[in-house]
């Protein structure tokens, strides 16, 4: 089954004399680890910004082609039913990390979404256990290093449970050691039968996904 | 001791918001005086250290006691201390003027640090049940976050110029005021595009999404908050009946 249908997608940001992303077309297999590559500047991360619906509403831009997520047209999803069906990491985790602690940033998004707390609870654990990061719950974000502030990054956003999660790169702050934990997280939600879009233009980081598409 | 360090922030935020408005309706150098030492007190017990704040707070502490003197010289009402000639240069009057606006904002600065001893989601999740509306908590949230996120982009640009020649420790006032020009806007660009990334892993996280949002944690009243809302009460009533 396909979760992501991308047809002829063009998009270019305001101000800017070309397209970076021209006449684009993919499909993305549901419960699936797909990996995007290519080299610097060729629309990785805004491929992931048009299939999440931040442009052009906050990437200011011409945008034109089809989205389709889930069997539904991206432009009559509406903000609640975009954060419920995808996730996103972004690269540079310093600036996804607001609260005080791990917990509070992880109970963030699920409080958005009403989420009650008994639920919230149980994911909270789970979510924890799943990531490795039981020991920094009560820790400041901000004082973590690279690679711990992105499993928190990622930790907090599986918090809202989306089926779709989209990684911008988000091994590239870390180190070794949690590149393979963060390989083996997504193995496990891929297990579980989510549907997970990375980009990264290291072979290494990639090698693991279950399809690789080069634009 | 430990009872204090159990308080609710909302009892924090009503005993702030008394001992403000009192500052500024008391005139008497003596009931500013108490207002200042009970406040010293209560956050000494809350877990703050009163040093600890003066000490953080030293560089706008010359500043206050700059205006407080600036204050007293250009007040001519009451009886002259030093005069040149026929001109007033200081008077009584104008020495209480200066130490009452001192007292005041110090009474001020120190109960508000009282706030600072509860977590930063204590505080969001006291004024959410005080009903605030959550969009403008995390507006306050975010604002504290960007202070410090503009002063690291400032230390790093500094750096990055000590780095390539520049020694802020031996160039003169002039030099070092033209150096911080340049630094001026990066700064201020790089910290702006910051705050719209975390604006935006806020909003693709939920925030706003829906009308409400639930809470995993919640405050309760225990009987300290209330006893220490009603001593607060009595206090500032009784200042007030005794003035």
């Amino acid at each position: 089954m396909i979760a992501i249908t991308v047809r002829n997608l063009g998009f270019k940001y305001e101000k800017a004399d070309h397209w970076i992303l021209n006449d684009l077309s993919m499909d993305i297999n549901k419960g699936e680890i797909t990996a995007i590559t290519g080299g610097n500047g060729c629309g990785k991360t805004t491929l992931l910004r048009c299939i999440r619906g931040l442009t052009p509403n906050i990437y200011k831009g011409k945008l034109v082609g089809d989205i389709n997520i889930l069997g539904k047209d991206l432009k009559e999803m509406d903000s609640l039913q975009l954060v419920k069906t995808i996730g996103i990491v972004f690269q540079n985790p310093e600036t996804q990390l607001f609260s005080s602690t791990v917990e509070d940033e992880l109970i963030f998004g699920a409080e958005n979404l009403c989420i009650e707390k008994d639920e919230i609870e149980k994911r909270l654990k789970e979510i924890l256990t799943l990531t490795g990061i039981e020991d920094l719950r009560l820790q400041n974000p901000g004082k973590l290093s690279g690679g711990e502030q992105q499993l928190v990054a990622i930790a907090s956003v599986l918090m809202m449970d989306p089926e779709i999660l989209l990684l911008d790169e988000v091994m590239s702050w870390v180190d070794k050691n949690n590149r393979i934990k963060i390989k083996s997280i997504l193995t496990d939600l891929k297990n579980k039968g989510k549907t997970i879009v990375m980009v990264d233009h290291i072979d290494e980081n990639i090698e693991f996904a279950d399809r690789i598409i080069k634009i | 001791m430990n009872l204090f360090r159990r308080l609710d922030p909302r009892s924090k935020i009503f005993y702030v918001g008394v001992v403000s408005t009192a500052a500024v309706v008391f005139d008497s150098l003596v009931y500013l005086s108490i207002l200042l030492v009970v406040s010293f007190a209560v956050l000494y017990l809350c877990g703050g250290s009163g040093i600890g704040t003066l000490y953080r707070l030293r560089k706008i502490l010359y500043l206050l006691v700059g205006i407080a003197i600036v204050q007293s010289i250009f007040t001519s009402e009451g009886t002259p201390i030093i005069t040149i000639g026929s001109i007033r240069i200081l008077t009584d009057y104008g020495v209480f003027r200066g130490l009452q606006f001192l007292i005041r904002l110090s009474v001020i600065i120190v109960s508000s640090s009282i706030l600072l001893t509860s977590t930063n989601r204590d505080l969001t999740q006291g004024l959410l049940q005080l009903k605030i509306p959550y969009e403008i908590v995390f507006m306050l949230l975010i604002a504290g976050k960007f202070l410090p996120l503009l002063r690291d982009e400032f230390n790093n640009k500094v750096i990055a110029m000590e780095l390539s020649g520049v020694d802020f420790k031996k160039i003169g006032f002039k030099k070092k005021l033209t150096a911080y020009k340049y630094l001026l806007l990066p700064v201020t660009v790089n910290s702006l595009l910051k705050s719209k990334e975390m604006a935006i892993s806020m909003e693709v996280r939920g925030f706003r999404a829906m009308d409400r949002r639930s809470s995993y944690r919640e405050l309760k009243f225990e009987k300290i908050d209330l006893a220490f809302i009603i001593s607060s009460m009595i206090f500032i009533t009784g200042l007030f009946i005794i003035r």
